[in-house]
């Protein structure tokens, strides 16, 4: 054998018994390693079924500083929808609470005689951020975000009818933006907004509800939250309407309202003149849609001096009947009372001082007539107090008055 | 063939057939060499095999997180408010949270009683009176707000000081604004004192139906006049006037105009100490709600206002006290919002708005002059018109904005004479005609 032939075996040989070693070892550091992890799945321990133990890590673990997952953590730990809405109300607040500082600066350090300031621009930021907390929350919980206290969803019910959930959301959506639009304009706007103002506002928020509502939904928040609607439901309490009463009575009002009471400011003598005659039309076609029995209850119904005459009968627990003898006891002695002054008026400037001392002591006798009448009505004098304040300010109209120096314009 | 060169031969195969179990399962090879029997595609194999048990591992991990989790709430409930608040705590909830759970939590414990008062007004017919309103319905009103009282009051005793753990505000300030620097105890009994009063008042006024009778009328201020016996057999003389200050009626609605004037702490202690004498004829229902004036009410409130007026003027002294009218007028407070906006002087705004004064008092001078009516017509018609040019000359181009919601400008030039109230508060229109003169 040569001798390279022998240094070549010698190597091979030693190479054999060196991969042999490596290989044995290596299978069995495997086998080791695949019975360690048996072992391992075999000694994790099964998933807790009983109360986690609280630590104050508890909190923290469920990352409160992520609130996307902190949502998911909160319903996976089985709090119930009504808490999770309370900890991300809570929690968003505190988020905003370095925007609301910066808005407003001084807040903590105010005289607690002041207010923040009244600049509009401040006013509508702070509006708006408000507006973007309640938008993170929807945002975060979907329809988990919406109210369920008793409360807010019986006054929506009486503003809307019974609408779906979905479309509930939708409308409360558009109103909050609107609200946007209406602190604005109540922000820029210096003195009191005339009912033109407010018309003109409701006019826009009604279409945007229009886009999104059927019609029979529409017609329902109409009868309910428009403002003719809304007047009605006041003004009728005392007339009591049936549904078809008031539908009839509403689509009659809703044109005059939106001709003469929405859209003027302060009306000129023709304006007036005008009103006053679509008034009395107004007032025939109702009676004339009611009968003549209801429409004369209607009339005197919608007298707010009646309707608080009713209440106040209400209150002192009288016979309902009391309102309507008060009712035609006031028609008598005005009617009584406006015929002297009318016999004053006609009469030549001469005459009038020494006739006016003479009707100054009948209005007198008059006044103590009334009170001897509506006494007994009421049960006593110091009801009578009260009825003067409620309903009965006619009463205080019987109290003689200076006589007129000169015939006032007709 | 040679024997040694047959066991050469059969080593060479032997260590090629091990270096080949090398490479097809390199975990047997020694950490150290292990990377020469991978090749790439495997090494990519491995990597993406890797990312898989790492996924599956952090599945894994959240999977058991949330196995954790979801028993924290059932390990945080108890029907006992205050075992719910101990383990929050104990679990590290922040003190906004637990304020928030707590309050959730009172939710729905006063939720009973709020279903049984709202019941079914929600379906009230369309065609009968709104029935949430204070108006129609003030009896629901009233016991609405006392739900809501009593849940504060039950919050604040739950909580303590963790009571003031609101997120948006300053615990600290909201409550020095409020009580000053009275102690705890002394803040908490005059709350519960509060509470206690404001309970009575709701009682009487629920009872009331919206019509206040005179005999309502004695309760109320008989309550009114308890309270403050009780405070003050609590509080020392300056602790009760610091706290009437602070939450008194007064000062809730002198505060836009107080900021305007920028009324320093002296001034408003001044005007604070001579309006409360007359408080119940100018402010006479510090319980909110319709207040309807008698005759006899209004004559009162005209001789308080005017009794108020020399006080203060005596007060503050003629700039300041022409500062505060102006101040706490509405029309004034829009025309400063105007002028922030515009960044008008405020000395400018001041004789824009000084204007309506001696407008008002020319119409009725024409009023009186008993002009015909075509005179006094081109009489207010002038007037009007050199008001708005005065008006666009302190203002410039915002005058328009201003001129716009002057109904006391729009009665000028519609021929109207007004009155303004000596304090600046209302305004008259004389819509009639002017009384023509008498004929000859």
């Amino acid at each position: 054998m040569k001798p390279l032939t022998a240094v070549v075996l010698v190597a091979s040989l030693a190479f054999n018994a060196l991969l042999a070693y490596v290989a044995f070892a290596g299978r069995s550091r495997l086998a080791e390693d695949q019975a360690a992890a048996t072992a391992a799945r075999a000694a994790t321990p099964a998933l807790p079924t009983g109360p986690a133990p609280l630590d104050p890590g508890t909190w923290a673990r469920l990352n409160p500083n992520d609130l996307s997952t902190l949502v998911t953590r909160l319903r996976d730990a089985g709090f119930p929808k009504e808490m999770i809405r309370a900890i991300l109300t809570g929690l968003i607040g505190e988020q905003f609470a370095a925007r609301h500082r910066a808005l407003d600066p001084d807040a903590a350090s105010r005289a607690f005689w002041k207010d923040a300031s009244p600049d509009p621009r401040f006013r509508l930021a702070q509006f708006q951020l408000y507006r973007d907390q309640a938008q993170t929350l929807r945002d975060l919980l979907g329809p988990d975000a919406r109210q369920t206290d008793p409360l807010t969803l019986a006054r929506l019910r009486s503003r809307f009818g019974n609408l779906p959930p979905d479309k509930l959301d939708t409308v409360q959506t558009i109103e909050s933006d609107f609200n946007l639009r209406r602190s604005e304009f109540f922000a820029n706007r210096v003195g009191s907004a005339t009912m033109a103002d407010m018309a003109a506002l409701d006019r826009e928020l009604r279409t945007a509800f229009a886009a999104v509502l059927s019609p029979a939904e529409l017609e329902e928040y109409d009868l309910r939250s428009s403002r003719t609607g809304q007047s009605m439901r006041t003004d009728l309490a005392a007339f009591n309407p049936t549904e078809e009463e008031f539908r009839a009575i509403f689509r009659l009002r809703q044109s005059f309202d939106e001709r003469y009471n929405f859209n003027s400011g302060i009306l000129g003598q023709e304006q007036m003149r005008d009103r006053g005659e679509a008034q009395k039309q107004l007032a025939a076609q109702i009676s004339s849609l009611l009968g003549p029995v209801r429409g004369a209850e209607y009339e005197r119904s919608i007298d707010i001096n009646y309707r608080q005459t009713s209440q106040l009968v209400a209150r002192l627990e009288l016979p309902p009947v009391t309102t309507a003898n008060l009712w035609n006891t006031q028609k008598e002695f005005e009617k009584r009372r406006d015929e002297l002054y009318a016999a004053l008026r006609d009469l030549p400037p001469e005459q009038r001082t020494e006739r006016a001392r003479a009707l100054s002591q009948q209005v007198a006798t008059l006044h103590q007539e009334a009170l001897a009448r509506v006494t007994p009505l009421l049960g006593s004098p110091s009801r009578v107090e009260a009825y003067k304040q409620y309903g009965g300010s006619w009463i205080q109209n019987l109290v003689p008055r200076p006589a007129p120096t000169a015939a006032p314009a007709r | 063939m040679k024997l040694p060169t047959l066991v050469l031969a059969g080593s060479l195969a032997a260590n090629a057939g091990l270096l080949a179990l090398f490479a097809f399962q390199p975990a047997l090879a020694p950490p150290a060499v292990r990377d020469w029997f991978v090749s790439d595609a495997t090494r990519a194999e491995q990597r993406s095999a890797e990312i898989r048990a790492q996924r599956k591992r952090a599945a894994a991990q959240e999977k058991a997180a949330s196995a954790k989790n979801a028993t924290v709430w059932s390990a945080l409930h108890a029907e006992d408010i205050r075992t719910l608040i101990a383990r929050l705590r104990a679990a590290g909830f922040s003190p906004v949270v637990i304020r928030a759970i707590v309050n959730a939590r009172l939710e729905s414990t006063f939720s009973a009683r709020m279903n049984e008062l709202v019941g079914s007004l929600g379906d009230t017919p369309f065609w009968k009176p709104e029935p949430f309103s204070s108006f129609n319905n003030p009896k629901f009103y009233e016991t609405q707000n006392q739900i809501y009282r009593d849940r504060t009051k039950a919050l604040r005793e739950i909580l303590g000081d963790d009571y003031f753990a609101s997120s948006a505000a300053d615990a600290t300030a909201d409550q020095r604004r409020k009580f000053g620097d009275l102690p705890k105890s002394k803040i908490d009994l005059i709350q519960r004192i509060a509470d206690d009063y404001a309970e009575m008042i709701a009682q009487v006024r629920a009872a009331t139906n919206g019509i206040t009778l005179p005999e309502d009328r004695e309760k109320l201020a008989l309550l009114e006049r308890e309270k403050r016996a009780d405070l003050a057999a609590n509080l020392t003389p300056a602790e009760l006037e610091d706290y009437e200050m602070r939450n008194s009626t007064i000062t809730t609605r002198l505060r836009t105009g107080l900021t305007l004037m920028d009324a320093t702490e002296a001034e408003f202690r001044a005007i604070f100490r001579v309006l409360q004498p007359f408080a119940d004829v100018l402010y006479p229902n510090p319980a909110g709600g319709i207040v309807r004036f008698t005759a006899e009410d209004s004559r009162l409130r005209t001789e308080a206002q005017a009794q108020v007026a020399a006080q203060l003027r005596a007060a503050l002294g003629e700039q300041r006290h022409l500062d505060y009218v102006r101040s706490g007028n509405s029309e004034y407070q829009g025309l400063h919002r105007l002028a922030q906006q515009n960044n008008i002087p405020t000395d400018a705004i001041n004789r824009a708005f000084d204007l309506r004064t001696s407008a008002t008092e020319e119409s009725m001078r024409i009023r009186d002059a008993k002009l015909d009516p075509a005179a006094h017509s081109a009489a207010m018609q002038a007037l009007a018109a050199s008001t708005k040019a005065k008006l666009a000359a302190h203002l410039g181009p915002a005058a328009d904005t201003y001129m716009k919601n002057l109904t006391w400008l729009t009665s000028l030039e519609r021929g109207y004479a007004v009155r303004i109230s000596p304090d600046g508060t209302s305004t008259t229109t004389y819509t009639s005609a002017p009384p023509s003169p008498p004929k000859k």
